[in-house]
């Protein structure tokens, strides 16, 4: 059942419901999975001294219940007294496992950035740039990345990014790589967009389909007609074994100095 | 019909009615005022022509569209004047038709509240809505053909603007709004004071710091109600100025993106979203209304 949180916060009608459920789950022990989809609007509604997000999860979460919140990083929050955490910081800390969302197209640049050595570049409001609140290629609808980490009861964590299949690739890159995607998840590296021996064919790929509206490739007998061309003092770079040396020729009116010039 | 013409081809597939309780979100800068497409949407779901042959025995009758105009920055002779100008559609006729309706919140006492008093906002919160649910109410109710309603807010961000609400009060508002119509188009503007303390929280969250917290609580309502639509909206359609300077020959960017409330329609009407594209083109409004739409290098064409 859906359960929403009016605009003034958690009303007395909605505690009832909540607290219904409680009383239907305590007879049954089932497990049950609790899942909110905007913690951060959750955190904005004051419940006395404290931020909203607080008495709801103490009112939800028990040891049958798992909940899945949904929490927007790009909101800043309104609870800043100097002495308490901040609310994500306070799901973060309690939270059992953290999956951080990324588009892939996203990921993707920036790796490409990373190597060819440039700036890595920011996408949608980290762009600074007047009138932009969403970078191009956000939410895209093949599949998304996320970078899960899984906080064990022995206190170690597990880091791992993923790739989350949405539906079938379509696109031209993928559909004409040897590897495939069937899996509902992969890990992010085994993506054969991001697998280095794909790199070149990628890359390939790419400039055929976005960029360029001719073929940037060479047919064999323009590649052997560009092998053929010879380059200006090209005979001057063949049969220089003495190492490096300026050549120069002295002109009529060039003196010839004993301690500088010997040649 | 002089209508369709005067929408440019470009822009048809994403003015034209969108899918079910889609939100689109309409941004612009003080330099890029998107008040031409605010008034294309009107014209695109105004000229879809009216059914008026009597339906056959068994078969529903098309569901007639209609708009519902909301604005808090300008009035209803301005909007009048405009999307007559833009999309040469008869307003007065549409408006005896029941098929557009202009709700003034420029003139309407916006509410005192006091944001520490939970009752005072709540009471401020159901004033606006009961002021534009009125309209929307008269309005569904004149008409005996189910209508599919284009509800387009010009700038309710003035309520976080003016210290009114809070924007999760004024995001309660616009959703309780969105249940009572077919599709709602919001309008803020994102200069950049209104949004950078977003990019701060992005910041904080991944490195544990708090510069957010710098930022006056008035700049994160105001950046979060905006971020927020672009968390829900269908799809998101930018303006916004050239990256090298104001030009003769080019008024903006046009960027048209995926808002996260795509998957919402990734369920139910996947052909729409496969059909929908993402997009960034430079515009000309002219000084007729016209609007040209290019691609970037291209000259000027349709």
């Amino acid at each position: 059942m859906t359960i929403e949180i009016a605009d003034s916060g958690i009303t007395d009608g909605q505690k009832k419901q909540i607290a219904g459920l409680r009383e239907l789950f305590a007879t049954t022990n089932r497990r049950r999975l609790i899942v909110c989809d905007c913690l951060t609007l959750l955190a904005e509604r004051e419940e006395g001294t404290t931020n909203g997000l607080i008495p709801f999860l103490e009112t939800m979460i028990d040891p049958a219940a798992s909940v899945v919140g949904v929490y927007h990083t790009d909101q800043a929050t309104l609870h800043d007294r100097s002495y308490h955490p901040v609310p994500l910081v306070l799901v973060d800390s309690a939270a059992t496992a953290v999956i951080v969302v990324r588009s892939f197209e996203h990921i993707l640049e920036e790796r490409r950035a990373r190597g060819r050595s440039r700036e890595e570049p920011a996408f949608g409001v980290e762009q600074h740039i007047q009138g932009i609140i969403q970078g191009v290629n956000a939410n895209g609808l093949e599949g998304l990345t996320m970078r899960v980490e899984h906080r064990q009861r022995t206190g170690k964590a597990i880091r791992e990014s993923y790739y989350l299949l949405i539906r079938p690739h379509t696109s031209p890159p993928l559909t004409k790589l040897p590897g495939k995607i069937q899996e509902f998840i992969t890990l992010l590296d085994d993506h054969p967009l991001l697998r280095p021996e794909f790199a070149a064919e990628v890359e390939k790929i790419r400039e055929r389909e976005e960029n360029a509206t001719f073929d940037t490739g060479l047919t064999d007998r323009q590649r052997r007609d560009r092998d053929g061309v010879v380059l200006p003092y090209y005979d001057a770079q063949s049969g220089m074994s003495d190492g490096g040396r300026i050549l120069y020729d002295m002109g009529s009116e060039d003196d010839f100095d004993d301690e500088e010039d010997e040649v | 019909m002089s209508t369709c013409k005067r929408v440019p081809t470009a822009l048809e597939p994403y003015l034209s009615l969108p899918p079910e309780l889609s939100l689109i979100l309409v941004t612009g800068t003080i330099a890029c005022t998107p008040t031409w497409l605010l008034s294309r949407f009107a014209g695109a779901t105004l000229s879809q022509p009216i059914d008026d042959s009597t339906p056959d025995e068994g078969e529903a009758r098309k569901p007639e569209t209609a708009v519902v105009l909301v604005s808090w920055m300008r009035d209803e002779r301005f909007w009048k004047t405009e999307i007559r100008r833009t999309t040469g559609l008869d307003v007065v006729k549409a408006e005896s038709q029941h098929r557009f309706a202009f709700v003034d919140c420029l003139q309407a006492p916006i509410p005192t509240t006091d944001l520490s008093q939970q009752d005072s906002v709540s009471a401020g919160t159901d004033q606006v809505f009961a002021h534009i649910n009125a309209t929307l109410t008269k309005f569904s109710s004149t008409s005996t053909t189910p209508r599919r309603i284009l509800l387009i807010l010009d700038q309710p961000d003035v309520l976080t603007g003016t210290g009114t609400f809070g924007w999760h009060n004024l995001h309660g508002i616009t959703q309780k709004l969105r249940k009572q119509v077919y599709a709602t188009v919001i309008n803020c503007s994102a200069d950049l004071p209104f949004i950078s303390v977003s990019a701060a929280a992005v910041k904080d969250a991944r490195t544990g710091s708090r510069t957010a917290t710098l930022h006056t609580e008035l700049e994160r309502h105001t950046a979060n109600y905006r971020v927020q639509q672009a968390h829900i909206a269908t799809f998101v359609m930018a303006c916004r100025e050239l990256a090298t300077g104001a030009a003769k020959d080019v008024s903006g960017v046009l960027r048209v993106t995926r808002g996260g409330g795509i998957y919402n329609v990734l369920r139910e009407d996947p052909e729409w979203v496969d059909a929908f594209k993402e997009t960034e083109v430079l515009y000309l409004v002219g000084r007729d209304g016209n609007v040209k739409v290019f691609e970037r290098g291209a000259s000027e064409s349709g």
